[in-house]
């Protein structure tokens, strides 16, 4: 599960001079895929695993010093977790995390920034906060 | 899941989502997932 998790919300994958942007977050989007099937495999047996994850997750996406990138994987993380996550931990902080933070980024950030910042939106809103049932 | 996206629709979107957020998703109107979070509020 660490591997996992780094492989989803850490602040940089892989090496900048062999892997592009698009990979890394492939990879982020991969990752997911793969928790949604440890979830499923085993949250039944580990009653414990749901909720650790979720926490961890929500951390990241919380936490204002993080970049897009930790930003991205965290809400696509949390998206595997489902609806009741996404209504309860997720939809409450879009207002506040838009305006504050995604907002600045694209009117002023420069071109990275405003890339990272238009992959988490369309985390949020093109992949649709699709979850699991 | 379809729904018509009027005024009413558009300000919900704001107060939920913030300008920011709902201004990018009503670039592109995703009906499905409008509807799914108007119905959270």
């Amino acid at each position: 599960m660490p591997s996992i998790l780094t492989c989803l919300v850490a602040k940089r994958l892989g090496d900048p001079s062999r892997s592009t942007t698009k990979e890394t977050y492939a990879l982020r989007d991969f990752a997911a895929s793969v928790l949604s099937l440890v979830l499923d495999r085993f949250s039944a047996s580990y009653s414990t695993l749901k909720p650790r994850i979720t926490r961890a997750l929500l951390k990241a996406y919380l936490d204002n010093k993080k970049p897009f990138t930790t930003h991205y994987g965290a809400i696509t993380g949390l998206r595997v977790m489902g609806r009741e996550v996404v209504r309860s931990l997720v939809v409450p902080n879009l207002k506040i995390y838009g305006d504050m933070l995604l907002q600045p980024a694209l009117s002023e950030g420069d071109a990275s920034q405003r890339f990272d910042a238009e992959k988490v939106l369309e985390a949020i809103t093109v992949r649709n906060l699709r979850y699991k049932s | 899941m379809e729904v018509e996206i009027g005024d009413e629709q558009v300000e919900k979107l704001k107060e939920l989502l913030g300008d920011t957020i709902a201004g990018h998703l009503l670039q592109k109107p995703n009906e499905a997932l409008i509807a799914e979070l108007l119905a959270l509020q």
